[in-house]
């Protein structure tokens, strides 16, 4: 048909053409076949719950080993995903009985399967389940995931170590726990919870050595973890010369009366993050004598810090309402921020 | 030039763009199933149960509001049901003429509140800031009228964490949606902002504020929205965000940097 065009414009029209239409056609057929795909998929994922949910339920409540039966090699990925759902909501001798019924069906094998050969969804499959199983086994290709480019894989394979030795894992994790930043810290903070001591100890032996890149991760994971620093620690991290973000960090965490000086220190500082995170700071451990420097944050050019004096004083229990009103004054910049805390108390 | 030559050139001009439009598009839509298959790969993780460590950073959801009394209690109810472990609610009622205000008291137990404001971007005049006595997190902005960019910079200055999240009155959020939007502030320290698939609800179900099924509406003109929908916003998106080019980022969760640049005009 495309001889009889003589015009070459026309018969790169027709060709282009042609090839929208083949194209939409196909993207119709594979989207036919996925759905229909998942369909599938949903159908059999949804008959093997009602078959393995009562069984796992049962094997988890009962203390003597259940006889399950035998697993076909195609449900080995079902098996495990229904396992680890179950897996993540309970603790202790339940945990122990699951790992239990998945060990009488060889899971651990098909865990380690996965590991080495799978597709990145069974690689994730097997990962947390190598970690529930606290299978030792696998401890050599989880070292290795743990340090791949791939965040997901890598922070659920560091999950993984630490559940299967808390200690060793947090030795051997340390350096990526503060260097991948891909990894989220609330996610590493749950983890780190099996190994709190662990990191602790590590944590305080390198924090005067780390590079101040590394800083305010590992801070934002104390925090997380709700680890109490030494004094001498913390007052390293007050030092007015460090960034601020570490200063933020470290003043959030200054809670004892031995640092009131360091933390005073920085109510002054340049940056108004740490001029509001110091005057909260000292609310902490304030007494009377302190309204007065918290006072003063008051009439500083920076909005931010107006209210966080102002919150600050509002938290000290022996500043009265009207005592707190007192400080307004006629075309005072912090009359707003006073006004709000002052109905936020009569409120409460 | 000549007549055929100028008609020559166009016709060309013109089945290049044609070529190049469509390329665009094929190579966009090949990107986003690449990323889409990389989503699905992830979906065992994004079904174990949730734990919330409250180690979440807290996002404050803005909601202008323009002449919304119909949907607008219903939306705020459904947001206010969002699994997250802390956020605050800010409507903004920007200069509505119909009874959005009203509807927003009742429904809610408004009271007025000295609530003060951060100048730090210029906004309409605020008439007055309200508080629920029934959800601590709620506030709400009675403001003269000036847009949508308008409200979301009144609602930015009285926003107190730091995340905010730029949402329509007549939205439907998924529950976990907020857990979602925030996961790449939390992996990448380099990101500014993120935003959501918006999807066409028409034909759908909708119960308690939250789409339970998600089903084609029979309306021609609707089943061509839902297409164009698909394009702009599915594969679109997700096709520029692998190439890290987002031009505009719906529904957009957006990190405060506290020095007064986030103005949304």
């Amino acid at each position: 048909m495309l001889s009889t065009i003589s015009d070459p414009a026309l018969r790169v029209a027709a060709v282009a053409g042609a090839a929208a239409v083949a194209l939409t056609l196909a993207i119709g057929v594979l989207i036919l076949g996925l759905r229909l795909h998942a369909r599938h998929d949903e159908r059999r994922w949804q008959d093997f719950v009602a078959q393995w949910r009562p069984l796992l339920l049962g094997a988890m409540l009962t203390p003597l080993a259940p006889t399950l039966p035998a697993l076909a090699r195609r449900d080995h990925g079902r098996f495990l995903r229904l396992w680890t759902y179950l897996h993540e909501s309970v603790r202790g001798e339940a945990s122990d009985r699951l790992n239990r019924a998945a060990l009488d069906l060889y899971m651990d094998h098909s865990a380690r399967e996965f590991l080495r050969s799978g597709s990145r969804a069974q690689q994730l499959q097997a990962i947390l389940a190598a970690g529930y199983l606290k299978d030792r086994g696998a401890w050599d290709p989880l070292q290795t995931m743990a340090r791949s480019s791939d965040g997901l894989v890598s922070v659920n394979a560091a999950r993984a170590l630490i559940r299967i030795d808390a200690l060793r894992g947090a030795q051997l994790l340390m350096p990526l726990i503060l260097a991948r930043h891909d990894w989220e810290v609330t996610r590493v903070a749950v983890f780190l919870a099996d190994a709190r001591d662990a990191f602790w100890l590590l944590l305080i032996k390198g924090l005067p050595t780390m590079q101040a890149g590394d800083l305010p991760r590992a801070l934002a994971l104390v925090e997380a973890l709700r680890l109490q620093l030494p004094a001498a620690t913390l007052r390293y991290l007050l030092d007015p010369a460090q960034p601020y973000d570490v200063l933020c960090s470290a003043l959030r965490l200054a809670a004892t009366p031995e640092l009131a000086r360091e933390v005073r220190a920085c109510l002054a500082h340049e940056a108004p993050k740490v001029r509001s995170q110091a005057a909260l700071a000292t609310a902490r451990q304030a007494g009377p004598d302190d309204v007065a420097q918290l006072a003063a944050l008051l009439e500083d050019d920076q909005w931010p810090v107006r209210l966080a004096a102002a919150q600050a004083l509002a938290s000290l229990p022996f500043l009265s309402n009207a005592q707190l009103a007192g400080l307004q004054r006629a075309g005072g910049a912090a009359n707003d921020v006073l006004g709000q805390v002052v109905a936020e108390r009569e409120w409460a | 030039m000549t007549q055929a030559s100028f008609i020559a050139w166009m016709t060309w001009t013109i089945l290049a763009y044609f070529i190049a439009l469509n390329l665009g598009y094929l190579v966009l839509n090949l990107l986003s199933l690449a990323s889409l298959h990389r989503g699905r790969q992830e979906k065992l993780l994004d079904e174990l149960p949730q734990v919330f460590t409250g180690l979440d950073p807290a996002i404050s959801i803005l909601v202008p509001a323009y002449n919304e009394e119909a949907g607008i209690s219903a939306s705020i109810r459904s947001m206010l049901q969002l699994a997250y472990s802390d956020f605050e609610i800010i409507v903004i009622n920007d200069g509505s003429k119909d009874k959005t205000l009203e509807v927003l008291k009742r429904a809610f137990a408004l009271r007025p509140f000295p609530e003060a404001l951060n100048p730090q971007l210029a906004t309409q005049p605020i008439r007055t800031i309200y508080r629920s006595t029934i959800h601590a997190n709620l506030r709400v902005i009675d403001k003269d009228n000036g847009g949508k960019a308008d409200s979301l910079n009144a609602g930015i200055n009285l926003a107190r964490n730091p995340l905010f999240c730029g949402v329509d009155a007549d939205s439907v959020l998924e529950r976990d949606s907020l857990q979602r939007v925030v996961r790449p502030f939390l992996r990448d320290w380099r990101v500014v902002a993120t935003g959501g698939t918006v999807r066409v609800a028409n034909g759908g179900e909708i119960q308690d504020g939250f789409l339970t099924r998600v089903r084609l509406p029979t309306n021609i003109w609707a089943l061509f929205q839902v297409v164009e929908y698909l394009r702009a916003f599915l594969f679109g998106r997700l096709g520029w965000s692998q190439l890290n080019a987002m031009l505009i980022i719906s529904g957009a969760s957006v990190q405060q940097t506290g020095s007064g640049t986030n103005s949304t005009r």
